[in-house]
């Protein structure tokens, strides 16, 4: 009875949420891995930008524009998942 | 203004705002030392009488730096929060209004920057414009714009389709004068709050950029700056890179519960009993 009828309406919020902590983390990370030198997408970015080496930064630019893009369609696509009266309009 | 101050929340937040903008305009006073004066005998000394919050590698005072760096941060918030305003709001005001095509075209353009976290896109503007304190504020400013310009439409929809603008058009007002007079006010209470906010975040995006050299570049004393370079000596002196790093945190939580309460009391609908 709890999962299906509360989970299921408390979902929507929560997706919202991982969906905007997703992208915070994303930006998040470019910073954690300059702190502790982890050799990430991150790191490169900001040696790139330091080197100003622009197709670097546009690629990882472009990578992380995707990632994000691809959360955000998951996150609305299971909106409809959850709550079949989003997939009606 | 009574609701404001019997909210809990938003005196706290104010109080520690007004406390920062009053330490930041009094700050060649309050100062103890001058925060660029080096004393190498006495460097990366722990919080004394004479250093309330120790000394930094080159033994600057970290107190009279951290005041600066109020200074710094609230010319920041100022003037990227200005900008994301002064850039968003008529993309917002002239999509939510005109509609039609100006609308749809504009709102895909803006979803498109949007896609973007915030902070990624102001690492772009920098990329472009080079690093720098100024170049920083740009950024900051620049990648908020597409988040007011969906804010601004949002309330002008809201506004354009309530009575007393019909009424005001019924009775003859030119549209000029329905947008001017009837629309921008009414949409003024979501952005003042989203403001608020957003200056706690520009302090904070100002604070990343300038841990990752891209924002203002030593000596000037911001807070985010301090802290990179109080990194290198985080095990023999964390007093360096702990009083900035508080200074920070109580800061964005002073915006932070100063923008809720006003949400609070401008919006009835989420508040809380």
């Amino acid at each position: 009875m709890v999962y299906k009828h509360a989970l299921r309406n408390a979902l929507i919020p929560i997706i919202t949420v991982i969906g905007d902590q997703f992208a915070r983390l994303l930006g998040g990370a470019i910073l954690t891995e300059t702190v502790f030198s982890w050799p990430g997408m991150g790191r490169y970015l900001i040696e790139a930008i330091a080197m100003r080496d622009y197709p670097v930064i546009q690629a990882i630019i472009l990578v992380f524009a995707a990632c994000f893009f691809v959360v955000n369609l998951l996150v609305d696509i299971s909106y409809g998942l959850v709550d079949p009266r989003v997939r009606a309009e | 203004m009574s609701p404001l101050l019997r909210h809990r929340g938003a005196v706290v937040g104010g109080l520690i705002v007004l406390a920062l903008a009053a330490v930041a305009l009094l700050a060649p006073w309050l100062a103890p030392y001058d925060p660029e004066t080096m004393r190498l005998g006495e460097n990366l000394r722990p919080p004394s009488w004479a250093h309330p919050f120790g000394t930094d590698s080159l033994g600057r005072d970290v107190l009279s730096q951290v005041m600066f760096g109020a200074r710094i941060s609230l010319i920041i918030g100022g003037v990227s929060v200005g900008l994301a305003l002064l850039g968003g709001v008529p993309i917002g005001l002239a999509a939510g209004f005109a509609g039609g095509w100006l609308d749809r075209v504009t709102m895909r353009l803006v979803d498109i920057l949007v896609s973007f976290p915030t902070i990624l896109l102001a690492i772009i503007v920098i990329t472009i414009f080079g690093p720098g304190l100024r170049n920083a504020m740009i950024a900051i400013g620049i990648a908020q714009v597409p988040l007011y310009a969906r804010l601004t439409r949002g309330a002008v929809m809201k506004v354009k389709a309530l009575d007393y603008v019909l009424a005001a058009r019924a009775s003859g007002a030119r549209e000029s004068r329905v947008l001017w007079r009837h629309v921008v006010p009414n949409c003024l209470p979501p952005l003042l709050v989203q403001s608020t906010l957003f200056f706690a975040t520009a302090i904070l995006s100002a604070a990343y950029l300038g841990f990752l050299g891209l924002g203002a570049q030593p000596p000037t004393a911001e807070w985010g700056t301090m802290l990179s370079k109080a990194r290198d000596f985080l095990r023999v002196a964390p007093h360096v890179s702990i009083f900035p790093g508080l200074t920070i945190m109580i800061t964005v939580i002073g915006l932070n519960l100063l923008g809720d309460g006003l949400r609070d009391v401008i919006d009835p609908r989420t508040r809380i009993a």
